[in-house]
């Protein structure tokens, strides 16, 4: 098992647009790492740099003691050397072979016997619910089957490293629940290495055993999924991850909120930008408890929560309560504050506690 | 041509099958060219990464994904060539009559020249017969290679394939056939317009006289002949243009409108029939339905409307194809819109479908307006000395010897489309080897 090391990894299109911006990080062995970003963050580019689709301009990408680009040097090592398996988002099954021989495709170029690769199907096959499927064209096939033929095709030459880029997105919402359990029991049950591209911050919370949440080409914080959300780095990240996202508060003008939001908890004495809340840790109370007043403007319920937009001091935030909010819309109710959910940002967007 | 250039050729290069076949396969290589590119534009690039990833070189991505993805368009492509190097009917007139060898679709030509209709008809229902067959061949090949298709998902990125040490022969190569099929002749034509004695180099040979006319010779400038057919060929291939793409447009609007009912299918399917009929067979038919009056419909022969009628019956499948694409990417939803706010329906094809599918109608006029310009096949037959388009006349000049003029007509003829291809790209802002193959 190794680990996947960048150095100084620069990809820039065409001179001019910069997908990675100098990227140093390693991916550690036996992580399930999901690269979170909006699109074109660069994620994308940094999964296909390391299968080997893209060549990095500068940089080094290692896999363990491997070398698979090295601008010093002037190697790379091509993909179809490197073995790994890459799942896309469209999937790529050969429309002109039959499910079995998509699925044994890589034991051919490896010069496999017709015995091997039939028994190979035959144990992918029972693993994957696809037992009678074999002689099938991908087009007969419905999207979850499709799916584990991909699966299939991809962990049929047993890769030392899985790479995926949003294999998931094609899929309807219960599909997609079922095929997250689905991976994350098969990193469990294989243990390597997996990297995993998603725009979707509920996969990558649900399935990730480590998050890189990148934006503009950089990672702007890797760590694992609570960590992320219960500590994060930046502004962007705050917002990125969570739904309801983080409440935003501009605290330059020194209101009735910002004060009451800087006593949340001791924050580092500097000078705050933006205060962050999370929409669970604002609580609604009955009218006059607590130290703040709001007006409730919405109220949105979903089944297990109530997503409940307020007017406090004149700006509007979100609220999420699994209780039903204690006064009807136009109504006044008291707000108080869970103080873990509340963070403070900077000019730059750094999170005051991480920078210290 | 060659001699034009000082070169004598043996006779088995100048005429007969052997230049036939060359000049074909030159003509019909950027059609081919354009199916197979767009063929290669809807593989999905991540079918060739997924095999790279799972250990095949690039030689083992070309036999085993690519080429077997490309069958069903080499099928249709050898096709739809056949189909339409039958009713070609110029390039064999040209360099086989001299040497009286003959084709189906030549000998139709001089069978209806010298009066035999019969025969005319029955050569005329060959050449169909061969046409619908190469259709249905290809509808049936389409249908049963239906497993290619590509399932699902967006295509990867494009990226500019890096040849290696293939890089400079394919280059050459590409070059060659750029210069061979498109450069060469052009300039050999130019050449031979503006020399007096053919192959003379010499600066006293060069000369405007071809262009400008002589006493006992009229010039292309001055020549009665040219000048009527360019009046005629811009009159035809215009209105017919003009027909094609409101026609086109307002199918597309019907079968959009009516999708679902029999009539929309029924559309779709009736303005694709024309599709394959060879031009002369096409013409053959023209010919005898409206040689004589027929009820309230005069004779037609020996009048523009009659060729502006066929060509705008040949060019409609292509022109409600591309109407109907038009309209299925604006869908219904705009004109609904607009008839919940209360619009009429005139005041909807005003002010919500015409401002939408201007470029669409400019398009759909333009693209029949240069293929009219350059049809010869489908005019041959039914143009007659008053109605002589630039093809034909062209044609004429070549069978009276006077070859100069014959290129000095075709050159007109390349102009006249070059502007036209232009004034399309400004208008449409896309290059065209990009969005017609389809």
């Amino acid at each position: 098992m190794s680990d996947v090391i960048l150095k100084n990894v620069v990809k820039n299109y065409g001179g001019r647009f910069l997908a990675v911006n100098d990227l140093t990080t390693t991916f550690k062995a036996g992580e399930f790492v999901c690269l979170l970003g909006p699109s074109g963050c660069g994620k994308t580019t940094t999964l296909r740099m390391i299968a080997g689709l893209e060549r990095p301009n500068s940089g080094e990408l290692l896999f363990g003691e491997r070398v698979f680009f090295s601008s010093r040097s002037g190697e790379f090592l091509r993909p179809e050397k490197r073995n790994l398996g890459l799942m896309f988002q469209s999937y790529a099954l050969w429309p002109h072979m039959t499910v079995e021989q998509n699925v044994v495709f890589g034991l051919s170029m490896r010069k496999a016997t017709a015995a091997e690769k039939a028994s190979r199907f035959e144990e992918l096959a029972k693993l994957f619910h696809l037992d009678g499927l074999g002689g099938r064209y991908p087009r007969e096939l419905s999207g979850g089957q499709q799916q584990r033929v991909a699966l299939a095709r991809m962990l049929a030459v047993n890769p030392s490293l899985l790479l995926l880029d949003e294999p998931l997105s094609n899929l309807d919402a219960a599909l997609r629940l079922e095929m997250r359990a689905e991976l994350k029991r098969l990193h469990n049950t294989l243990g390597c290495t997996v990297i995993f591209v998603t725009h979707d911050q509920l996969e990558a919370m649900t399935m990730a055993t480590t998050i890189a949440v990148m934006n503009k080409g950089i990672i702007e914080q890797m760590a694992r999924p609570m960590d992320i959300y219960h500590r994060p780095a930046t502004r962007f990240v705050a917002n990125f991850v969570g739904n309801p996202p983080m409440n935003m508060v501009d605290a330059r003008q020194g209101d009735d909120l910002a004060a009451w939001l800087g006593n949340a908890r001791p924050f580092p004495a500097r000078t705050v930008e933006t205060f962050g809340v999370r929409p669970e840790a604002l609580r609604m109370a009955a009218p006059g408890a607590g130290a703040m007043a709001a007006t409730i403007d919405t109220i949105q319920p979903t089944g297990a929560d109530w997503i409940v937009g307020l007017a406090v001091a004149g700006r509007p935030m979100f609220a999420l309560s699994a209780e039903p909010p204690p006064a009807a819309v136009g109504e006044t109710v008291g707000l108080t504050l869970k103080a873990d959910g509340v963070h403070a940002f900077d000019g730059e967007g750094r999170n005051l506690e991480a920078v210290a | 041509m060659l001699e034009a250039i000082g070169l004598a050729p043996p006779d088995w290069l100048s005429y007969g099958p052997l230049p036939i076949v060359i000049c074909l396969a030159l003509s019909y290589f950027p059609f081919a060219f354009l199916l197979f590119s767009n063929a290669l534009n809807k593989i999905d690039t991540q079918l060739e990464e997924a095999a790279t990833t799972l250990g095949a070189p690039q030689r083992v991505v070309w036999m085993k994904v690519l080429l077997p993805l490309l069958i069903p368009t080499t099928m249709s492509v050898l096709l739809l060539t056949v189909a339409r190097t039958l009713g070609t009917f110029a390039t064999p007139y040209v360099l086989g009559a001299p040497v009286g060898y003959t084709l189906l679709s030549t000998s139709l030509y001089s069978s209806i020249r010298s009066g035999a209709s019969g025969v005319a008809a029955v050569l005329a229902i060959v050449l169909a017969i061969f046409g619908i067959l190469m259709l249905l061949a290809d509808i049936w090949m389409v249908r049963n290679w239906q497993r290619f298709v590509t399932v699902g998902g967006k295509g990867g990125k494009r990226d500019v394939a890096e040849l290696g040490g293939l890089r400079l022969p394919f280059t050459a190569i590409a070059w060659a056939v750029f210069l061979v099929a498109a450069f060469a002749p052009l300039l050999v034509m130019l050449l031979s317009t503006v020399m007096r004695e053919p192959g003379v180099f010499a600066l006293s040979n060069f000369g405007l006289a071809y262009w400008t006319g002589t006493e006992s010779q009229p010039g292309v400038f001055t020549s009665p002949e040219i000048l009527t057919a360019l009046g005629n060929s811009l009159a035809i291939a215009g209105s017919a243009a003009v027909l094609c793409g409101v026609l086109g447009l307002t199918v597309g609007y019907a079968v959009v409108r009516l999708s679902g009912g029999w009539l929309a299918g029924f559309l779709r399917q009736v303005s694709f029939l024309p599709y394959l009929m060879p031009g002369l067979a096409f013409a053959a038919a023209f010919l005898s339905l409206f040689a004589v009056p027929r009820g309230p419909i005069p004779a037609l022969y020996g009048s523009l409307s009659l060729l502006i009628l066929v060509m705008v019956v040949t060019y409609l499948p292509y022109a409600s194809r591309s109407g109907i694409s038009a309209m299925m990417q604006v869908g219904r939803e705009p004109e609904e819109a607009g008839m919940v706010l209360g619009a009429g329906f005139f005041r909807r094809i005003l002010t919500i479908i015409g401002p939408l599918q201007k470029t669409a109608l400019v398009t759909a006029i333009i693209l029949p307006f240069i293929s009219g310009m350059k049809e010869l096949s489908l005019v041959i037959m039914l143009v007659t000395p008053g109605t002589e388009m630039l093809t034909t006349q062209s044609l004429r000049f070549l069978d009276y010897g006077h070859t100069q003029l014959a290129n000095a007509t075709i050159l007109i003829i390349g102009l006249v489309v070059m502007l036209l291809v232009l004034l399309l790209q400004r208008i449409t802002k896309t290059n065209l080897a990009g969005g017609l193959g389809g």
